[in-house]
C-alpha cells in the first residue's frame, strides 16, 4: 500500500462529504486559504458554564480557494473507507479519525481550556477541515463528555452568502454523576472482516490499542482463536475510552461504537490482487452423513444363523436318508 | 459324512447367531457411550455458558451491551473445547426431554459423541444439525409435531427459540435441499439408514 493510495482513499471520502455543499459553492465567493481564522467553543449545559474543559483541535485537511480539501501530511497514512453523507457516516468518520490521532500521537494545531464563562477562543487557525476533541471534565459532582466534532473553516454564512472565517460551535455533550471511586465500565472490541473471497489475505492476528482520554492504556492481539474480539472489564468510569488498530496491509478501516462495543471493520481495498484459484471440487457426488446405527444386519444374521442350525440338526438326525 | 455336514451347518449357524449378538452388544455399548459422552459434555458446557437474561434497560444507550452476533451476523460461532473437540452450544427439545451438546464440525467419530453442526450458523438462520439415531440423541425427533419448541443456546449465552414447522424425508444425496431455506434443521437416519429424516424449524 503506497501513501498515494492511502491519500486517495481519504480524499475520495472527503470529496463525497464536501459534495453536500456543492450547490452553495456555485454562488459563493472564493475561499482565501491563507486568511487567519478563529474558532470559538461554547461549552455549557443550560445556564451552567462548563469551565476548565480542555479542547484540542486537529487540522486534517487544508482547503483550496475552490473548496477542495488537501489532506495534511500527517493524515496521508489514514487509510479509511467511509462513504455517504448520513449521520452514521459522520460518526464513523469522527471516531476513526479520533482513533488515528491517538494511535499516531498527532499533535493538535492548537488547544486550550474553557474559561469561567465556558468559552474557549482559539485563534491563528488556517482555513481547513478540523477535528475538535474535548477531554472529560468533572464539575460539581458530574463528569461531562464533549462529543468529538468535525468542522470546516470557513463556514458558509447562508444569510449573506459569504464565507465566515470566525466560527462558533457548541459541542454536544453527555454527563454522568460522579459515582463511588470503584465505579467501572466494560468496553468490548469486535473485528469485522469485509473481504469475502480474499480471506487468505487476512493477517493471523491484529493489534488493537485501548486509549484512556487519548493515552495508551492497553494493547491486545485479536485472532481467529479469540473470535476476533476482546472484552475489557473494570475500566474506570469517568474517562473517554477509545480504540484503534494497526491497519493491516491492503485493507481500509472504519471504527464505530455500538453500545459498549467498538466495531472495527476492515475492508479489502478495491485494487485487489489476483484471486487464489479455487481447489478442484470433489468429483464424487456429496452425500449426507450416515447417521443410523447398524441394526438391520442383526435380524438377518440371527434368522440365517437359526436356519443353518436347524438344517444342521436335521441333517445330523439323518433327515435326508430314505 | 452327512453327520459331518450337519455339524458344519450348525457351526456356521452359531457363528451367525454370535455375530448378531456381537453386533447388538456393540450397538448397545456405542449408544450407551454416546449418552454418557453427551451428558458429560452438556454438563461442562452448562457451567461455562452464562445465559444472558433480558438486557438491562440503560438510560444511557452508550452503556447498552449489544450481542456480538447482531453487530456481525457473519461472525464465527464461539466454541468451547472439551478434550480437543470444539462445541458451539446446546440444543434442547423439551417435549421429548433431550438436552444435548452440539459439536462445531461433523465427522463420524464426532457423531458418536454428540450431535454435530453439519452446515451454517445460528446467526445466519441457516444452521443444520446432524445426529445419530441413538435414543439419547435424535431417534425421537421423528415424533415431533408442528409447534413443538426447540431451543439452541450458544457459548455466549444467547438463546434462540424455534418451533417445529415441517418434517421431511430426504434421500442421502439431497445435500442442497437439506441445507437451504430453513432457520434451523435437525436430521438423522431412518432405522434402516436409507433415508434422512429432517425436522424443519422456524425462528420464533
Amino acid at each position: 500500500m503506497t501513501k498515494a493510495k492511502r491519500f486517495l482513499a481519504l480524499l475520495l471520502m472527503l470529496i463525497i462529504l464536501f459534495c453536500a455543499s456543492a450547490k452553495v459553492f456555485a454562488v459563493s465567493e472564493k475561499i482565501d486559504p491563507e486568511r487567519e481564522s478563529s474558532l470559538e467553543i461554547i461549552f455549557r449545559e443550560g445556564e451552567k458554564n462548563l469551565s476548565d474543559a480542555e479542547f484540542s483541535v486537529y487540522l486534517i485537511a487544508n482547503i483550496t480557494e475552490n473548496g477542495k480539501f488537501i489532506v495534511t501530511e500527517e493524515f496521508s497514512g489514514f487509510n479509511v473507507n467511509i462513504t455517504g453523507v448520513n449521520d452514521e457516516a459522520w460518526r464513523a468518520l469522527v471516531m476513526t479519525l479520533e482513533s488515528f490521532i491517538f494511535q499516531n500521537k498527532v499533535d493538535p494545531a492548537v488547544s486550550g481550556k474553557t474559561d469561567s464563562d465556558g468559552i474557549l477562543v482559539l485563534e491563528g487557525l488556517k482555513p481547513g477541515l478540523y477535528l475538535v476533541i474535548g477531554n472529560p471534565v468533572s464539575i460539581d459532582g458530574y463528569t461531562y463528555f464533549a462529543e468529538t466534532a468535525i468542522i470546516q473553516i470557513p463556514a458558509l454564512d447562508n444569510e449573506n452568502n459569504i464565507w465566515d472565517y470566525d466560527i462558533s460551535i457548541k459541542p454536544k455533550h453527555s454527563s454522568i454523576p460522579d459515582l463511588e471511586p470503584d465505579s467501572f465500565v466494560t468496553r468490548k472490541v469486535l473485528k469485522i472482516w469485509n473481504d469475502k473471497g480474499y480471506e487468505f489475505l487476512r493477517p493471523k492476528e491484529i493489534t488493537v490499542y485501548l486509549f484512556c482520554d487519548g493515552e495508551l492504556y492497553d494493547t491486545v492481539k485479536l485472532s481467529k482463536d479469540s473470535n476476533w474480539r476482546h472484552t475489557w472489564e473494570k475500566l474506570d468510569e469517568g474517562h473517554r475510552w477509545t480504540v484503534s488498530e494497526k491497519v493491516p496491509e491492503g485493507y481500509t478501516v472504519r471504527i464505530t461504537k455500538e453500545g459498549i462495543t467498538f466495531v472495527i471493520e476492515n475492508s479489502i481495498e478495491k485494487t485487489k490482487p489476483p484471486e487464489k484459484p479455487e481447489p478442484p471440487k470433489d468429483p464424487d457426488e456429496p452425500k449426507l452423513p450416515q447417521t443410523g446405527q447398524l441394526w438391520w444386519p442383526v435380524p438377518a444374521l440371527l434368522g440365517t444363523g437359526l436356519l443353518f442350525v436347524a438344517v444342521g440338526i436335521f441333517r445330523r438326525r439323518g433327515g435326508y436318508e430314505k | 459324512m452327512k453327520n459331518k455336514r450337519g455339524t458344519g451347518f450348525i457351526i456356521i449357524g452359531l457363528i451367525l447367531i454370535l455375530s448378531a449378538a456381537g453386533l447388538s452388544v456393540y450397538n448397545i455399548i456405542e449408544e450407551k457411550n454416546a449418552k454418557s459422552f453427551s451428558e458429560e459434555a452438556v454438563g461442562i458446557l452448562e457451567q461455562k455458558i452464562v445465559v444472558e437474561e433480558d438486557f438491562e434497560i440503560f438510560e444511557n444507550a452508550a452503556e447498552k451491551e449489544i450481542p456480538d452476533y447482531i453487530l456481525n451476523p457473519e461472525m464465527e460461532m464461539p466454541e468451547t473445547e472439551i478434550e480437543g473437540i470444539g462445541y458451539i452450544g446446546t440444543l434442547e427439545i423439551p417435549v421429548i426431554g433431550i438436552k444435548l451438546p452440539v459439536i462445531s464440525e461433523w465427522s463420524y467419530p464426532n457423531l458418536k459423541i454428540a450431535p454435530c453442526r453439519y452446515f451454517g450458523s445460528v446467526y445466519l438462520d441457516n444452521m443444520v444439525i446432524a445426529a445419530h439415531n441413538y435414543k439419547s440423541h435424535f431417534r425421537e425427533i421423528e415424533n415431533l409435531s408442528d409447534g413443538d419448541e426447540v431451543i439452541f443456546t450458544d457459548m455466549d449465552g444467547n438463546r434462540f427459540f424455534y418451533s417445529v414447522a415441517a418434517a421431511e424425508v430426504l434421500p442421502p444425496e439431497a445435500v442442497e435441499e437439506m441445507t437451504s431455506g430453513w432457520d434451523l434443521t435437525l436430521f438423522t437416519c431412518n432405522p434402516a439408514g436409507t433415508f434422512r429424516v429432517a425436522i424443519r424449524c422456524d425462528k420464533k
